[in-house]
């Protein structure tokens, strides 16, 4: 028989960053971690591969790997029961820091047979409308106070929220960055556009948090609250991690938005001689 | 034959293709949004499956997985008196939880809730259901204050264990506590504010947020059917 995890209510960084395996995340991510490395050895052997493949992108990538560990496989996944602000620090982590990350770390030119069924799939999951509406559907169906009471809710958020972010979130990157140009539609307008859409769910949601007068806590996140933090303090610094974790996503949709305008307008043409 | 390929495993035959560099053609907006539509619906009804699969009742607290022990303990009763808590005794279905008498609101509305619920059940399954109060500050909470409090805001049991054995119960249900001073005024206490339930057989069946025992009729349908499951 099992028992439940104990409770430290003052843990320090270090106690944070404890090994505790979660082998449902753990194994994916390995075999993952290393698919990429015999890739990567693989490319440096041909001067095109190395330029397609530089060590920028493998280290992108590795810090994207360590992040991901650290959220997932430390003891700070067993105290996001005990803080709300631990617990979307690592939701936030999971959704706007790893998944660039990794998106970043993908090579430049990989060519999917475009008749293949990975190019198939690829190209359904990296569709814009199905991203986004993946990814609203994450943010609002499991953040949004009207759904908590929700049995579905409360019985998979521990268990699959922290993968929906991760994976929701792949696809939202990987429409804003692109990184298979040969299954993803071009278009700087409508991915900037697009990142622009797909922030506000997680906006809206952060604005809740951040300027709700009362407690409006999730039954799956306990009022106790680590480091001797107020609820309504908790919930606050919440919508503030929220908040913070996506103004990298919408400063990028509008750069992208800019750049398709300047692009519209003609001033990126060359000057004349 | 695999689908992807690195540009240094291409052949000279196979060089870039500026079409398809530049993406493929776009599909019809319908059928995103019909691929949109579909996808969510694929996501919630998995989420829904992954649920079912871990309790196959759809529990309005959050269930445990089926073989979580609940842990006994011992302390001093309300009445003074020695008392044991042995988990899934006589069959008994127990609803546990950690607070103090001087708590101002969670704790208080705790007790009077799950009262409710005792009075909800049909007449013969109410004594198969117990409220379990294990103080987090047995410092001030003596049997006499435990008393008068568990009968104010309903009936329960109000256990005084003295620490070190607190922590170890504490640490047994995965619950915290800690001693927080006030300014101007008497020390409160931070805990974990959910109330376990544990079936007749003794085992820790789900949990609830004290945010969540208002809707009354919900957490009777969890007891019931816990009830009815652990005979």
């Amino acid at each position: 028989m099992t028992t439940p995890t104990p409770i430290n209510l003052d843990p320090t960084l270090a106690d944070l960053l404890i090994p505790a395996p979660d082998l449902l995340f753990l194994i994916p991510t390995l075999l993952v971690a290393g698919y990429y490395v015999w890739r990567f050895i693989v490319s440096r052997r041909s001067a095109e591969g190395r330029a397609r493949w530089p060590v920028w992108r493998a280290v992108l990538f590795a810090l994207g790997m360590v992040l991901l560990l650290m959220t997932t496989q430390s003891r700070a996944a067993t105290l996001t029961g005990s803080s709300m602000a631990l617990y979307m620090g690592r939701l936030m982590l999971l959704a706007e820091i790893v998944p660039p990350l990794l998106v970043l770390g993908i090579p430049r030119g990989i060519r999917i047979n475009p008749r293949g069924a990975a190019a198939r799939v690829l190209g359904v999951l990296l569709d814009p409308w199905v991203a986004l509406a993946v990814w609203a559907a994450v943010i609002i169906f499991w953040n949004v106070p009207a759904g908590f009471n929700a049995s579905v809710v409360t019985n998979t958020a521990a268990a699959l929220l922290p993968a929906l972010y991760l994976l929701s979130s792949l696809l939202v990157w990987s429409v804003i960055l692109r990184p298979l140009p040969n299954v993803q539609p071009a278009g700087m307008g409508s991915r900037g556009g697009f990142g622009l859409l797909a922030a506000l769910p997680m906006m809206s949601v952060a604005s809740v948090w951040l300027y709700a007068p009362n407690v409006l806590y999730t039954p799956y996140v306990n009022a106790l609250c680590l480091w001797n933090l107020s609820p309504l303090q908790n919930q606050q610094l919440s919508g503030w991690i929220m908040m913070l974790a996506g103004i990298p996503a919408l400063a990028l949709a509008f750069i992208q938005l800019f750049q398709w305008l300047v692009q519209l307008t003609g001033g990126d043409e060359p000057t004349p001689s | 034959m695999t689908d992807l390929h690195t540009p240094a495993e291409l052949s000279q035959t196979e060089l870039p293709n500026p079409e398809i560099d530049s993406g493929p053609a776009r599909r019809p907006w319908y059928v995103s949004a019909l691929l949109a539509l579909t996808a969510v619906a694929l996501l919630l009804g998995a989420a829904w499956g992954f649920a079912r699969l871990k309790s196959p009742y759809p529990f309005y607290g959050t269930a445990y997985n089926g073989n979580t022990a609940a842990a006994g303990f011992k302390g001093t009763d309300q009445d003074g008196k020695p008392y044991a808590f042995v988990p899934g005794q006589d069959h008994k279905v127990t609803a546990l939880f950690f607070g103090f008498t001087h708590c101002p609101n969670i704790c208080p509305l705790t007790l009077a809730y799950l009262d409710k619920v005792k009075a909800a059940l049909p007449e013969g399954e109410r004594d198969r259901f117990q409220t379990v109060l294990v103080s987090v500050d047995p410092a001030r909470d003596t049997p006499e204050r435990l008393k008068a409090y568990v009968e104010y805001f309903g009936k329960a049991e109000g256990i005084q264990v003295p620490e070190p054995a607190l922590s170890e119960v504490a640490r047994d249900y995965g619950v915290g506590y800690q001693r927080v001073e006030v300014k101007g005024a008497d020390y409160q206490m931070n805990h974990t504010t959910a109330t376990y339930l544990i079936d007749g057989s003794g085992k820790l069946r789900l949990l609830w947020d004290y945010t969540q025992l208002p809707q009354v009729d919900r957490v009777v349908a969890d007891v019931q059917h816990v009830l009815e499951t652990s005979q």
